[in-house]
């Protein structure tokens, strides 16, 4: 009976005060189920605070597409600001686009890389005299145009070395989506604006093109028998 | 009041428990669950209403733990009333009951308990004779101190008398329980 003194029941009268295990158990389940109920109440406002994502997200994309599209139809330059936005509108079409519609798309593309390219290797070799000769390449099977000018020099920094794997990128993607046009007239276009492309002299395209034979074979195994009648 | 670390624990949790947290809820029910069903039996004497009454409690707890302020006051204080209160609240509904209704008799608490030694079943009988011859704020004093496992500090807090003067009353009632057992 010490224990009593020492503010302590003995420990056999406490196991007497005990409930029973089932009973703890089940009391616990209704405890712990019921108080999830009344919690529920405050989940109206992690929904809110959702929708308030949700609105925010829906804001900030249509803010993000709006300067893409902006950026994209300037075709700004690799030292724009804006020009990463520009790239994601690329990303953004390439993922909307039919596979028929892919590869006057990369190719359009792949000519926006050419450009910059040139237009970079300029800016460094500015002292450097360079042979410079206006070479258009018309797609068809698109409204776009694009307009490439010829550079000599060689990529100069990391961002050229990037552009030409990004231009190397987009010629593969134009050549491995050809199959996917079934039309033989349009196959035929895209098959000849891809061989102008590719053969038109532009040397940052020549240089791509020598250092991936396999390129070439691809494309006239995609091309062969569309672009006799030209 | 100044809080002990269970204080501050069970407040801690209590302030969880207030933002959804149902960790905390379940600590809450491990700590005091047995000591609210060891309250209600030695109060009302039968295992089945002692559950009922444990059960009540907990419910009122959900609906109820949203007014407790965590800043202001001590969580386990703050249960105990409700604890308390529950009890009387039940007294006082059996006493607008009809007569007839009072007829089930107390049972036998210890010798309800098959597994207990016969020892223990002894002790708590003569501890419950020694109970039911307190005064009821004697009685609740045990309950609280015993059972519940209270501070002075908390047992102040609810009966709302000083701590002193309970210290003064826990010694009394010691001397009563030493002398009650030497009989």
């Amino acid at each position: 009976m010490a224990l009593f003194f020492r503010d302590k029941l003995p420990v056999g009268i406490k196991k007497l005060l005990l409930p029973r295990k089932e009973f703890s158990a089940n009391l616990r389940s209704v405890f712990l189920a019921g108080f999830e109920r009344s919690s529920a109440a405050p989940l109206g406002s992690h929904w809110s605070l959702v929708g308030r994502i949700l609105v925010a997200s829906v804001v900030l994309f249509a803010a993000t597409s709006g300067v893409a599209v902006y950026a994209d139809s300037q075709n700004v330059s690799p030292q724009h600001p804006l020009y990463l936005m520009k790239r994601y509108s690329e990303f953004m079409q390439s993922f909307a686009a039919s596979p028929e519609d892919q590869p006057a798309l990369h190719l359009k593309f792949a000519a926006r890389r050419l450009s910059e390219i040139e237009s970079l290797e300029g800016e460094g070799e500015k002292e450097e005299p360079s042979i410079a000769t206006a070479v258009k390449v018309t797609v068809t099977a698109t409204p776009t145009a694009a307009t490439g000018a010829i550079s000599t020099a060689k990529p100069v920094n990391a961002r050229v070395g990037k552009l030409y794997n990004d231009l190397n990128d987009e010629i593969r993607t134009s050549i491995n989506n050809v199959g996917a046009e079934k039309q033989s007239s349009k196959r035929a276009n895209i098959c000849k604006s891809l061989d102008k492309f590719m053969n038109y002299g532009a040397p940052p395209v020549k240089k791509v093109v020598k250092e991936h034979p396999k390129m070439k074979n691809q494309f006239e195994s995609q091309c062969a028998g569309y672009l006799e009648s030209d | 009041m100044e809080l002990d670390w269970s204080g501050r624990r069970l407040n801690s949790l209590a302030a969880k428990m207030k933002k959804g947290n149902r960790q905390a809820a379940a600590a809450i029910y491990d700590e005091l669950a047995s000591k609210v069903f060891g309250f209600c039996f030695s109060r009302v004497g039968k295992r089945a209403l002692a559950e009922d009454l444990t059960q009540d409690i907990f419910l009122k707890l959900l609906d109820k733990v949203q007014t407790f302020d965590e800043g202001k006051g001590n969580f386990a204080v703050w249960f105990w009333r409700l604890a308390r209160n529950t009890v009387i609240d039940y007294y006082r509904e059996k006493k607008s009951l009809s007569f007839s209704d009072f007829g089930e008799e107390i049972e036998s608490v210890a010798y309800a308990e098959p597994t207990a030694s016969l020892d223990a079943k002894l002790a708590y009988e003569g501890l419950n004779n020694f109970l039911n011859s307190l005064s009821g704020e004697e009685k609740q004093l045990f309950e609280l101190r015993y059972i519940a496992e209270l501070s002075y500090k908390e047992i102040a807090g609810i009966t709302e008398k000083s701590e002193v003067l309970l210290r003064v009353n826990m010694s009394r009632l010691k001397k009563k329980l030493k002398d009650n057992l030497k009989k």
